[in-house]
């Protein structure tokens, strides 16, 4: 105020003692003056241009990988995905392995012009590379050499995304899929990682259709369809997964959301080679939460309801940041006999499986220095599981690893061998591939200290994660493994980055006296080391 | 860390959301009145102040002259005369559909300079955008220029073809006019502020209440062109050819400068540069201050603006 006042009070002095000025005075008296003649300056095109046209975003990783991380199963050639030491067949050798893979993501979006830019095309296409090895399953061009050109190319996207107005969007079509209200096509990376149920659950695509809401830039909501798995179309023995979220924002950076998901399971297990469902040979794979049938199918009711609330995402309101969530999963499994999977058979009244588990995650971020890679994060993980998960009772969390190859991608903990690294192409494993762990749960924490040597260009993080299982079986450790990590990324030219990573894993106990294949466990500590060049191109 | 994450939530939950606050229009802005002059067929907006020699402020990109609320008062009682403008397309001045360059806001200050201060040479002061735009007005009328004061600097970054062509790409008006409260604020704190104050927070408000205010399009236009303008009209290179006295004033901890996601790197690599190009330049790199340089430390500004002023010879040198 009393700046204010000063200038007033100088103002009002200059207007008195000021020498009038000689400029020529317009009607209303104002001072007043011809444009001056510009100086020549570059002609400029004008910036308005129609709503509407294509755009695209290209995603481009190459990594050279040494582990000692190997695979025993010569069926999987270059597809190694899931839980370490499990039916995957890997385990670790004397020496190193090496090998090189590369993945290609295009991501198309196209809005006519005449649609005033209201309803987009959007489409992603995925090219993956490994090179001596077969990418995604195909073999035909397995042995790599000079001629080891791949078939590859994965449809990731194709679907319609129109705007109906009111502050609703839906989408139709092959999409991605997510475990949160907002579409995953327009978010931002760290609203699905570190916001909703951070992937945790479901972070893959599928074909669907889904709601999208906004409104009062405060409110979102998601209402959604998919249809997980298409088994024989004759029959109704599909997966169905229906989907509603919602989150609010009760105050600037402060927002809390709700999920309640319900899924149909009518599969039985079968489905793919390895089936799909809590009772599959998927789950083993991935670790994921089981359901031990023997011989037996069952069918599924699954749902899902819990919170979530985060503040400060992305560190736009200051130093602290924190990420919360809880969901509790709970249903009921209709086991059919071995002998009789037939759609119309009964299932057996007495033996129908339950399941009752939950998963809650707590992540604080604080930025110690100039730039948001001048963090420190800690995050806790907590999965429910029983210690004698070999029966029809489930008490773990189900997620989409037990419906996909991955099916989750818990992004947050920036792990690489503990739990799953995200920087993969066809080589993806970690000995605690999904937060059930065989059913058992686990327990687990990661911190992770990041510099920004040189800002937005040269960063090293040096992190630690720690995992120990819920409810280990009787007379077992607790724990399961513990990391080390270390990544230096250098960032030469906008959104393209090398980096080198490295990791080793000092394994637990409790793999020998979990349900792993014990000859798999190995006497040396899992590590691995890569290089790796990662470009985002628009 | 329970403590201050308990603190950083209530804080949080407590402060009201801007956007519920009532919307304000480009007259509301503050400090209020403001003199009109008309310079062709342009109102530019401003704020004619105290005695002594002339010193002409020249705000940033998206700004207004009330961005140098905390540097009037203290220009004054050093006895100069300061004016200080709304570039066309901002604030109360006029926003036109067509115009808009470095050189084209340059002329509009040298417009409103032959109305208000006929013949007068000024020391002309421009933040960030203004910077660039003061640059030029020395390079194009030496004789009105008596020392050139840059605070936070556009133009001394280099920006190749590729990088301007992709920046032009994507600074598109929907990108600017449809940030929300939050995407503003997060873009305040991380990259415009380093020192979160009252002034912050006000130039906030401001922003997030303009928001469908009668002219916000033509802003968002404004905003846009001179981005554009911004790369397209370089003065780097010819910076070693301002015959008047230089300082250049940077924020240690700027977020703008340099350009994060196009170069990424420290101001100190950009004052440095600046002290590349014009080796006669006074160049100081300020500690703990961030974009908003004369805002975060206004006395700091303010005594080198007063120190060119003193320094400056009477009239401008020639070239």
């Amino acid at each position: 105020m009393k700046r204010l006042l000063l200038m007033l009070l100088a103002s009002s002095a200059h207007a008195q003692t000021a020498d009038p000025p000689e400029a020529p005075r317009s009607r209303d008296d104002r001072p007043s003056a011809p444009f001056p003649p510009l100086p020549p300056s570059l002609p400029r095109e004008p910036d308005e241009t129609p709503p509407g046209g294509l755009t695209y975003v290209g995603l481009f990783l190459m990594r050279a990988t040494a582990t000692d991380v190997t695979q025993t199963a010569p069926v999987l050639k270059g597809q190694v995905t899931g839980r370490m030491f499990g039916a995957n067949g890997t385990t670790t050798g004397d020496d190193a392995v090496t090998f090189l893979e590369q993945r290609y993501l295009g991501f198309f979006d196209y809005r006519p012009t005449l649609l005033e830019g209201r309803a987009a095309l959007q489409a992603a296409f995925e090219v993956d590379f490994t090179f001596g090895d077969a990418s995604n399953t195909v073999q035909a061009n397995s042995g790599g050499a000079l001629n080891g050109d791949s078939v590859n190319l994965q449809t990731k996207r194709l679907s319609a995304e129109v705007d109906l107005g009111a502050g609703l969007t839906l989408v139709v079509g092959l999409q991605p899929l997510a475990d949160n209200p907002r579409n995953p096509a327009r978010a931002l990376p760290d609203e699905l990682v570190h916001a909703g149920t951070r992937l945790a659950f479901w972070g893959s695509d599928a074909a669907g259709v889904s709601l999208y809401g906004r409104w009062h830039r405060r409110l979102l909501g998601r209402l959604a369809y998919f249809n997980l798995y298409e088994n024989d179309v004759n029959e109704a023995d599909d997966v169905h997964l229906a989907m509603l979220d919602g989150e609010f924002g009760v105050a600037p950076g402060l927002n809390v959301g709700g999920h309640l998901w319900y899924l149909r399971d009518g599969a039985r297990g079968l489905g793919t080679a390895l089936g799909v469902g809590p009772g599959s040979k998927l789950a083993a794979l991935n670790g994921a939460a089981p359901l031990a049938l023997g011989p037996d199918r069952a069918e599924a009711h699954l749902v899902w309801a819990g919170v979530d609330a985060h503040y400060n995402l992305g560190l736009a309101e200051g130093p602290f940041a924190a990420s919360a969530f809880f969901m509790s999963n709970f249903g009921s499994f209709d086991v059919f006999e071995a002998d009789d999977r037939a759609p119309t058979a009964p299932p057996f009244d007495t033996t129908d499986g339950e399941l009752l588990g939950f998963m809650a995650d707590l992540e604080l971020a604080f930025r110690w220095g100039r730039t948001n890679g001048d963090t420190i994060e800690v995050e806790g993980l907590y999965a429910s599981g029983d210690d004698a998960p070999d029966d029809r009772t489930v008490s773990s969390p189900i997620t989409g690893n037990n419906y996909g190859l991955p099916g989750a991608v818990h992004a947050s903990h920036r792990s690489l061998l503990l739990f799953p690294d995200l920087r993969v192409v066809n080589r993806q494993v970690g000995v605690v591939y999904d937060p059930a762990n065989l059913g058992h749960g686990v327990i687990a924490g990661f911190l992770d200290a990041a510099w920004d040597v040189v800002p937005h260009r040269l960063n090293l993080k040096l992190g630690t994660a720690i995992a120990g299982a819920a409810a280990p079986p009787p007379g077992a450790a607790r724990h399961i493994g513990t990391e080390l990590n270390a990544e230096l990324m250098y960032r030469p030219y906008p959104f393209l980055w090398f980096g080198l990573h490295g990791a080793v894993v000092r394994l637990g106990e409790f793999l020998e006296g979990g349900r792993v294949d014990l000859e798999r466990i190995p006497a040396e500590r899992p590590w691995t080391t890569y290089a790796s060049l990662t470009w985002v191109h628009f | 860390m329970r403590r201050l994450l308990f603190v950083a939530l209530t804080l949080g939950c407590v402060r009201g959301r801007l956007e519920d606050q009532p919307p304000m229009t480009f007259e509301d802005l503050a400090p209020s009145p403001v003199s009109k002059a008309r310079v062709g067929d342009l109102d530019i907006a401003y704020v004619d102040v105290g005695s002594g020699p002339l010193v002409v402020l020249i705000h940033g990109l998206g700004e207004h002259l009330g961005y140098w609320d905390e540097n009037l008062p203290g220009l004054v009682e050093g006895g100069a005369r300061v004016i200080a403008l709304d570039l066309p397309g901002f604030g109360r001045s006029s926003k036109p559909a067509d115009g808009y360059g470095i050189a084209w806001q340059a002329a509009a200050v040298r417009g409103l300079l032959d109305a208000v201060a006929p013949g007068e040479a000024a020391v002309l002061v421009g933040h960030s955008m203004g910077g660039q735009i003061a640059a030029r007005f020395a390079l194009t009328w030496p004789d009105r220029t008596r020392a050139l004061v840059l605070v936070a600097p556009a133009g001394v970054e280099r920006f190749g073809p590729g990088e301007a062509a992709w920046l032009k790409n994507v600074s598109t008006p929907q990108a600017f006019s449809e940030r929300d409260e939050g995407e503003l604020r997060a873009h305040y704190r991380r990259n415009v502020f380093h020192v979160w104050g009252p002034a912050a927070e006000r130039h906030l408000a401001e922003r997030v209440r303009l928001r469908g205010a009668p002219g916000f399009d033509a802003y968002i236009h404004a905003v846009v062109r001179m981005i554009h303008a911004m790369v397209d009209e370089p003065v780097a290179d010819e910076l070693h050819r301002v015959s008047a006295p230089v300082t250049a004033l940077f924020g240690e901890r700027d977020g703008l400068i340099p350009n994060t996601l196009v170069h990424g790197g420290a101001p100190a690599d950009v004052a440095a540069q600046a002290r590349r190009l014009m080796p006669a330049a006074r160049v100081d790199l300020l500690p703990d201050v961030g974009h908003m340089v004369q805002i975060e430390a206004p006395e700091r500004t303010n005594r080198a603006i007063l120190d060119a002023v003193r320094a400056a010879p009477a009239e401008a040198v020639s070239p």
